[in-house]
């Protein structure tokens, strides 16, 4: 064994190292496991109150699952059942089972579940005369909607690559030619030609300067200079379409997230709180939530924005 | 409201009271709009009678126009409490007293007309009006009364006893008398001499010793007397924001959490011989904030602290229990007061300093499942469920009540299950303040409506809150224990049917899946963006700027190659190399090729001054084609000359030692020199 500290100690000294790193996080998971299970207990007794209480309190601490946001969207949806509801309830479901297909998008039941809460809510609004609103989403929010932000930024980063490729390919052209005249071997012997026109005074310079001009519209494009040409001009045009995508979809999930109405109806007001007339926002709708401001959230609607109380609002992890 | 302790935060007591405490259980909440309390009648100034009268005015109109507002309103109302009340019992003739009277009542009931029909031998100026405003606490509870005032202003011609017919007041169409009251009037000039009082208003103090400043508010009954009182530390100042007078507003503590009180005193410091009275006030806003006033009169004791060096007098204005409704920097506004100068001609306006409350949550860790933000203080929780028993579809009393200090919660989470329907609550509440802390109880009675038979387990109720002088979570907890549901003899109730005959919620979530009792295998999804921020933006741009950079930099290198070649192969440099070529020539001995070397020097030189090829030239044409290009005569002359000596060396080895290269040196060097452009 060589000097300093022993292997088995450094080992040990790792070893308690972890242990202390991971104590804290198994705890955590600990908790929120035991929270889960007595909320789901809750619910399978039919004590809603204490179901949403524990579902609740585990979305507080920040824990994503699926199965804990489709059993909080049961329990509110319990509560409606019994009769309890209280204003909001079902946008709260409808919030508990979006949450639940974002973190598992294939969730049948969940789409199920959030499919009759929509239903119920058109329903109550049709009871109340109120006619059916259909907020349709503005160009290019659909636009940005047709991939993931992230699949637009691969796309136009391609697209760079592909330009800077077609650059270097329409340059393989010249280089092959020596139009340029870049080899020096081909200058020493122009050099050496100068100097026999010198002596022999010949002046066959302005003809060899014009030859390579004659040469390159006498000759066919080289098949790289035609595909580097090509290239250039689709990822030109590929970039300039794809990379303000890319960045409004990149700044619009920077700035925005998805959120789920909670009021029985929301009116858009301006900053001041001043209606801004138009339809209320329905139960249960999805919006996209902006900046927030003291108690009030920007909110985008369709085409229509403006703000609502931040408690009016569920915003989706 | 209970007297309570002195708390550890209250100055210390006074060495000596100024002016004695008012004696009221219940003591004004607002301060009075009342006419500002001017010189006596015929001796205030002309303007100052205006201003009165336009007061007197403006609040007549207010009366009026709630009157007219609020008459049905009025119907239902309880006739409010009617109370006069004299300045002095004991004037001399032609001396000025007020008779003052005062109809206030809890639901807030409009009183107008007030009326008062003096003895004969009395001149009577007025009413002025005012509202009144007041707020008492009490073992029943917080108590706001509300109402007018009037005051008349009395003058008596001739010495005797007199009984003033009780003023009246017209409320709902019926005229409420107060109680008849007596003046003994004595001949002038018998009486003793009174101090003057701080108060200007006719015949002294309205409010007499229950005034809230007192009489001679804020200096003794001898002003001249020099200050004796020692300094208080604990509100003397570094720096004082005016040298007269100002407003200070303390809080006990500028971090705190959610519904965490906070104590402010507005404290007013004041000079000798700066104010005399105050003549408005504008309160705290505390927007963000709960309050609850503790001391809405503040104290009568004044203090003496220094500020900046100096010497001041301090009463406390006003102590509020204060609760943060949100987070972050809250602004307690400031405090403003108007005071009428020592000299009473002229108007201070005085504001406090904006006190910043830094507000947060409780922390996450440990947060009890149910709590709620704004739940702070220590409490705890009963409950009583009667009956025990009951048919289904039948209902219990469940009453919680929570006592304790604090920030008292609004409502409670019960313990909702299916089969037990809980109605909304019935809320009592008793809170009073008791030393700085509000203190009492608030109760929950709720209906609860059972509808499944069997043994029913209520369940407990719970309240979590964070204890902010433990610093931790407690939880208030209570079990509300089991009820017998006998199953009912009579048909089930029928619930809410829809048109289409089905119980409302029935089509929609009667047949709701079961829920998910164990956590299926889940990874969170990273989330991360591809390339962050300015990276994305570099990805983006980098390979074609690469790209165009590479491809400049083989661009600049071939052109530097190109012009390093040309170079090489100019006339000036190939010039140089046949003058070298030459000096070795003549340094080894051989003069012919040191001619030879000379001459291509020249030749070359020509070309690179002029362009001319000489060797296409013949001798006697070079010359003259070099003044043409603008050579120099003699210049070509020697050229000319040198070249000829050149071919004469071609074929004669004497002539070429006649051939020096310093001479083709110097023309060389002239020639590239006198380059022509």
């Amino acid at each position: 064994m060589r000097g300093g500290v022993p292997a088995r100690a450094r080992v040990a000294a790792a070893a308690f190292a972890a242990l202390l790193l991971a104590g804290p996080a198994r705890a955590d998971a600990t908790a929120d496991e035991a929270l889960f299970a007595k909320g789901s207990a809750a619910l399978s007794s039919g004590e809603y109150g204490a179901a949403i209480e524990a579902l609740e309190a585990l979305a507080d601490r920040g824990y994503l699952h699926p199965d804990a946001s489709y059993d909080r969207g049961l329990a509110y949806l319990m509560r409606i059942r019994a009769r309890a509801e209280r204003p909001g309830d079902l946008g709260r479901a409808a919030a508990a089972f979006e949450e639940t297909l974002r973190l598992s998008p294939d969730d049948r039941d969940a789409e199920a579940a959030l499919d009759q809460v929509r239903a119920e809510v058109t329903r109550r609004r049709a009871r109340k005369a109120g006619s059916g609103i259909d907020a349709r989403p503005t160009l290019d929010r659909v636009i940005v909607g047709l991939l993931p932000d992230t699949a637009w930024s691969i796309a136009s980063i391609v697209a760079s690559l592909l330009l800077a490729i077609g650059l270097v390919l329409r340059r393989f052209d010249r280089a092959e030619r020596g139009g340029g005249g870049s080899s020096a071997g081909e200058s020493a012997a122009r050099a050496e030609g100068a100097g026999r026109d010198d002596r022999g005074g010949g002046d066959g310079a302005g003809e060899r300067a014009a030859s390579p001009v004659l040469d390159r519209k006498a000759a066919p494009a080289h098949p790289l200079h035609v595909a580097g040409t090509v290239v250039v001009a689709v990822s030109i045009v590929g970039l300039l379409v794809l990379a303000p995508i890319a960045w409004h979809a990149r700044t619009l999930r920077l700035t925005t997230r998805p959120g789920v109405v909670v009021a029985t109806e929301a009116h858009l007001t301006d900053e001041t709180g001043r209606a801004l007339g138009g339809d209320a926002i329905p139960e249960a709708a999805a919006v996209e939530v902006g900046e927030r401001r003291g108690a009030v959230v920007h909110v985008r609607w369709g085409a229509s924005e403006g703000w609502l109380p931040a408690s009016s609002v569920r915003v989706l992890p | 409201m209970t007297t309570s302790p002195r708390a550890a935060s209250d100055p210390p007591a006074p060495r000596r009271s100024r002016v004695p405490p008012s004696g009221g259980h219940l003591r004004p909440w607002s301060t009075e709009h009342g006419p500002p309390r001017g010189a006596k009648p015929g001796s205030g100034s002309g303007a100052g009678r205006a201003r009165t009268e336009r007061a007197v005015n403006r609040l007549c109109a207010w009366v009026f126009a709630a009157v007219a507002l609020v008459p049905a309103a009025a119907a239902a109302q309880t006739p409010p409490d009617v109370t006069a009340q004299i300045s002095q019992t004991e004037v001399e003739v032609g001396e000025p007293f007020t008779v003052q009277l005062k109809a206030m009542s809890e639901d807030g009931a409009v009183a107008t007309g007030p009326e008062l029909r003096a003895p004969s031998g009395f001149s009577v100026s007025g009413p002025m009006l005012s509202t009144q405003s007041y707020m008492s606490f009490g073992t029943g509870g917080r108590r706001v009364l509300q109402g007018i005032g009037a005051t008349w202003t009395l003058v008596a011609s001739a010495p005797g006893t007199f009984t003033i017919p009780a003023p009246t007041v017209m409320w709902s169409g019926q005229r409420i008398a107060a109680t008849p009251l007596s003046v003994k009037v004595a001949p002038q000039g018998t009486l003793p001499r009174r101090q003057p009082g701080g108060f200007l208003f006719p015949g002294g103090n309205p409010f007499g010793s229950g005034s809230p400043f007192g009489p001679n508010w804020p200096f003794g009954a001898n002003d001249d007397e020099p200050d004796d009182l020692g300094d208080d530390p604990s509100l003397s100042l570094p720096r004082a924001p005016a040298k007269d007078v100002f407003l200070r507003v303390k809080a006990d503590k500028t971090r705190a959490v959610v519904g965490e009180q906070v104590t402010l005193s507005v404290y007013l410091y004041y000079a000798a011989r700066s104010i005399s009275e105050r003549a408005d006030t504008s309160r705290l806003p505390l927007k963000d904030f709960l309050q609850i006033p503790l001391m809405p009169d503040g104290s009568q004791a004044t203090y003496t602290a220094r500020a900046g060096g100096r010497a001041f007098s301090v009463r406390l204005l006003e102590k509020i229990a204060v609760f943060p409704l949100r987070t972050g920097v809250l602004h307690t506004g400031s405090y403003s007061e108007t005071f009428l100068a020592y000299n009473r001609r002229t108007r201070i306006k005085r504001s406090s300093e904006d006190v910043l409350i830094n507000v947060t949550e409780p922390p996450v860790a440990n947060r009890p499942v149910g709590y709620r933000l704004g739940d702070v203080g220590q409490f705890q929780v009963t409950a009583l469920v009667q009956p025990r028993r009951v048919e289904e579809g039948g209902s219990v009393a469940v009453s919680v009540k929570v006592t304790g200090s604090g920030n008292f919660p609004t409502s409670l989470q019960m313990p909702e299950k299916t089969g037990v329907e809980w109605l909304d609550p019935e809320k009592k509440e008793s809170l009073e303040p008791r030393g700085e802390e509000i203190t009492g109880f608030r109760s929950f009675g709720y209906v609860v409506r059972l509808t499944t038979p069997g043994s029913i387990d209520l369940g407990a109720v719970e309240l979590p809150h964070w204890n902010p002088r433990a610093k931790r979570y407690e939880v208030a907890r209570s079990q509300l224990g089991k009820v017998e549901v006998t199953p009912s003899k009579s048909a089930a109730p029928t619930p809410s049917a829809t048109a289409s005959g089905k119980p409302e919620n029935e089509e929609a979530f009667a047949h709701l899946p079961p829920p998910r009792t164990t956590l299926s295998p889940y990874s969170a999804p990273s989330g991360e963006m591809l390339l962050q921020g300015p990276a994305f933006a570099l990805a983006l741009g980098l390979p074609p700027l690469v790209a165009l950079a590479g491809i400049g930099g083989v661009e600049l290198a071939r052109r530097a190659r190109s012009r390093l070649s040309a170079r090489r192969s100019s006339p000036r440099t190939l010039a140089g190399e046949a003058l070298r070529d030459a000096r070795k020539a003549k340094a080894s001995g051989d003069e012919r090729a040191a001619a030879a070397a000379a001459e291509r020097a020249v030749v070359l030189a020509i070309e690179g001054a002029t362009g001319l090829k000489a060797r296409g030239l013949l001798k006697e044409e070079l010359a003259p084609a070099l003044v043409e290009a603008g050579v120099d005569g003699q210049l070509a002359e020697r050229a000319s000359a040198l070249l000829a000596a050149c071919d004469r060396a071609r074929f004669d080895p004497l002539a070429a030692a006649e051939v020096h290269v310093a001479d083709a040196e110097a023309l060389v060097a002239d020639l590239l020199r006198a380059r022509v452009s």
